[in-house]
């Protein structure tokens, strides 16, 4: 696998990762829901930062450890065409899913929350299609 | 699970006629992955044509030396 398939599959996962645990709070199942919008910004600020943090050690540590790694690969490049298609997917669904339920009394905090679930959705769909396609064939 | 593509190749009995050429080696020879010649190899993925051009000229054959169509058998 190239340096740049393998690090962009790992920020999928943190990013899943992350989402999880901010829904999670929101949900209160740990930590708090966030009190204010500013809260959440700053949450979802500081997961953000997190990832791109992470995915450059990632990056960094897989280039070096992996350095006769090709820079790219045609067969990858097509898997993650079709992942993105289906992330695609996920997302118009999630937003048609919310917009049906943007009337059933959501609030801001709701919505903003329900944002972070389509993203987290979408990148769980994201990294089952790669591993899926990368696995079974295109 | 996907359809296979209708296109055999030799490119395992080729590798062995070279020196047991290791599908690594071919993977650097050609700029891809280990992972897309194990595919090719297995017939679960079809290469561009520049790749198969690149697989052909590492054995130093034709193209049609290392693909061949497979015609749909009638069942």
């Amino acid at each position: 696998m190239t340096t740049y398939f393998r690090s962009d599959f790992i920020a999928s996962l943190i990013s899943i990762l992350a989402g999880v645990i901010i829904l999670g709070a929101y949900l209160g199942l740990w930590w708090h829901p966030p009190e204010t919008g500013m809260i959440l910004y700053w949450r979802v600020g500081v997961a953000v930062a997190l990832i791109v943090v992470a995915m450059i050690c990632v990056g960094i540590f897989l280039g070096v450890a992996n350095r006769k790694a090709p820079q790219s690969d045609e067969r990858e490049a097509l898997v993650a065409l079709y992942a993105m298609r289906n992330t695609c997917y996920a997302y118009a669904g999630g937003v048609a899913f919310t917009f049906l339920h943007a009337f059933d009394g959501l609030g801001v905090m709701d919505v903003a929350h329900a944002m972070i679930g389509i993203i987290v959705f979408a990148e769980a769909v994201r990294v089952i299609s790669l591993a899926w396609y990368l696995s079974r064939g295109i | 699970m996907a359809k296979r593509p209708p296109i055999g190749n030799r490119i395992r009995e080729l590798r062995e006629q070279h020196g047991n050429l290791s599908q690594a080696a071919l993977a650097e020879a050609i700029g891809v992955t280990r992972q897309t010649v194990i595919a090719i190899e297995q017939g679960r993925y079809s290469p561009s044509l520049e790749s198969a051009f690149r697989i052909s000229r590492v054995f130093g054959v034709g193209l049609e030396d290392v693909f061949s169509w497979l015609e749909p058998q009638d069942s």
